[in-house]
């Protein structure tokens, strides 16, 4: 079977664009930064993947028009804030297939204009009847999290002051500057304990790919030794009985293992991570349910330092979700984009010194009475 | 603090009827989810590992039987297993409230809003059932559930 390579990345700058700026253009102008990268011309590009959840019907078509990539196999694939990474899954599936040896894989997102309020589950879900809202889910998690592993407040908080004093040296961040542990505990409360820093973003964005066969790189005229993509693995949520731990984090459990045993690694072998922080607490009880942190000691390990770059365990050079911004379909290929820079050397002042192998989670969305929807788990070499 | 259903009980019998019924006045919040007379919320048990859930399912998770019983009135008292008070939310749901994991004393856990003040909450507090009108839809009361503080020792 062929290895599967990250061509060329891209991406826009995450943020608040204006309303006359189009999820088309944005998710256009990600992928012509990846083809530029990737050196890829039109002609090249065999098939496009398009992760996202509000671009609304075919907007990976529309996206493909701008680029004139129409005629193509295009597209759309939605798992909520896993879209992204979703998309590339399936480009991965399709390549490994022996349908196409160059594709187009785009994640973007147009949310300032039309979400308020913080997102939510579909209107039909049993928990979002009764008032769930995500920031809820994660503060029930913060709470039960203190109260069962005597971490703090501050200790939590932390994971926001890491991340935003990393995206200081990304380019692409939606903010890039530093944040003191007084701002975080003090900013307005969101879901208690959980205050507006402790949540991602709503953002605007897109980040995209050119993913590549062995015969996909030749023909671009690139190196065999572009970033290869190891393994993706995609789990769903299952129905949880009984009064169990809600921070089990049997989902990110299962996604792991099946990146791990698909890549033939071992947890200890990762450089750098890639995490979901779409609310602090969830950075550090995803880690845990990877493997990557014993039990209960991610937030005193946040705390500590060993999750900053120059720690044991790098977690988001990028700024993650809290700093980089949270455009929901674009951030599974930001990740990947991060990746690729990494293990290519090319992250600037915020690279992880022997960065050769990294893995990027996603997790989207929530089912009422499972432990989550969907997780994909990309694990990337150079 | 007592339910207040505008239009008297409705037993569950006669919840499908009154779902497809445009002339009602007030339906549950989702088909076969609560009984209004005694107020309970309904789940399902399976017959061959006791694992009960909520809302009713025709397969038990736990055990993987198709062999599950539904329409099971549930235990109407717990505690709270966490809790958060929402102080924003997307438009249309005033703020703030509380909402919580409630562990019912049969073993089921129930996500729902607890009344009463946020700031005596706290983990372990003992809550019980109320089952009410919680919003108003087409002219129509949805009921669906709270759960209330209880400063009585739980009975399980």
């Amino acid at each position: 079977m062929t290895s599967i390579h990250i061509a060329g990345a891209g991406m826009v700058r995450f943020g608040k664009y204006d309303p006359a700026v189009t999820f088309e253009k944005l998710a256009a102008d990600a992928a012509r930064n990846a083809m530029r990268d990737a050196g890829a011309h039109r002609r090249d590009i065999e098939a496009v993947f398009v992760g996202h959840v509000f671009g609304g019907p075919v907007a990976g078509q529309r996206v493909a028009t701008e680029l004139g990539l129409g005629g193509r196999p295009v597209s759309n694939h939605e798992n909520y804030c896993a879209s992204g990474a979703t998309a590339l899954r399936e480009a991965w599936t399709a390549i490994r297939a022996g349908l196409c040896d160059v594709a187009l894989v785009i994640g973007a997102e147009k949310m300032t204009d039309r979400i308020k309020g913080g997102v939510t589950p579909d209107a039909n879900d049993l928990d979002a009847q009764q008032g769930f809202v995500m920031t809820a889910g994660h503060a029930l998690s913060a709470r039960r999290y203190m109260h069962d592993h005597g971490a703090t407040r501050e200790q939590i908080a932390m994971v926001a002051v890491k991340n935003h004093a990393h995206s200081r040296h990304n380019p692409y961040a939606q903010y890039q500057r530093p944040v003191s542990l007084d701002e975080v505990v003090n900013a307005r409360p969101i879901a208690d304990p959980l205050g507006l820093l402790d949540c991602s973003p709503i953002s605007d964005g897109a980040a995209a790919a050119v993913v590549c066969s062995a015969t996909g790189l030749k023909r671009l005229g690139l190196p065999a030794d572009r970033p290869e993509v190891r393994a993706i693995g995609l789990v769903s949520g299952t129905l949880r009985a009984g009064l169990g731990d809600i921070n089990e984090e049997d989902i990110s459990r299962r996604a792991g293992l099946q990146a791990y045993d698909m890549a033939g690694i071992a947890p200890e072998d990762i450089d750098l991570v890639e995490m979901h922080d779409c609310f602090t607490i969830a950075e550090i009880v995803r880690l845990e349910g990877l493997g990557l942190v014993p039990k209960g000691q991610g937030a005193a390990w946040t705390a500590q330092g060993r999750t900053s770059i120059g720690g044991t365990l790098p977690v988001n050079p990028s700024g993650g979700l809290l700093s980089r911004g949270h455009p929901v379909g674009a951030t599974g290929m930001a990740q990947v984009c991060e990746l690729y820079w990494q293990l290519t050397g090319q992250a600037g002042q915020r690279q992880v010194d022997g960065a050769r192998l990294g893995l990027a989670y996603c997790k989207g969305g929530t089912v009422s009475g499972t432990d989550g929807a969907s997780v994909t788990t990309v694990v990337m070499s150079s | 603090m007592s339910a207040t259903i505008s239009s008297g009980p409705v037993s569950s019998a006669l919840m499908p009827a009154i779902a497809e019924t445009a002339a009602s006045t007030s339906r549950p919040l989702r088909d076969g989810i609560l009984q209004t007379d005694p107020p309970r919320l309904l789940g399902s048990v399976c017959r061959a590992c006791s694992t009960r859930l909520f809302p009713a399912r025709d397969f038990c998770p736990s055990c993987g039987s198709d062999d599950v019983e539904g329409g099971i009135p549930l235990a109407t008292t717990g505690m709270v297993y966490s809790f958060t008070v929402v102080r924003q939310a997307p438009p249309g749901r005033e703020t703030p409230y509380s909402l919580a994991y409630i562990d019912l004393a049969d073993g089921v856990r129930v996500m729902a809003q607890v009344t009463g003040d946020p700031d005596a909450l706290h983990i372990g507090a003992p809550v019980r059932l109320d089952i009410r009108t919680v919003a108003r839809r087409d002219g129509c009361d949805l009921i669906g559930y709270v759960f209330v503080p209880s400063l009585e020792p739980e009975v399980a």
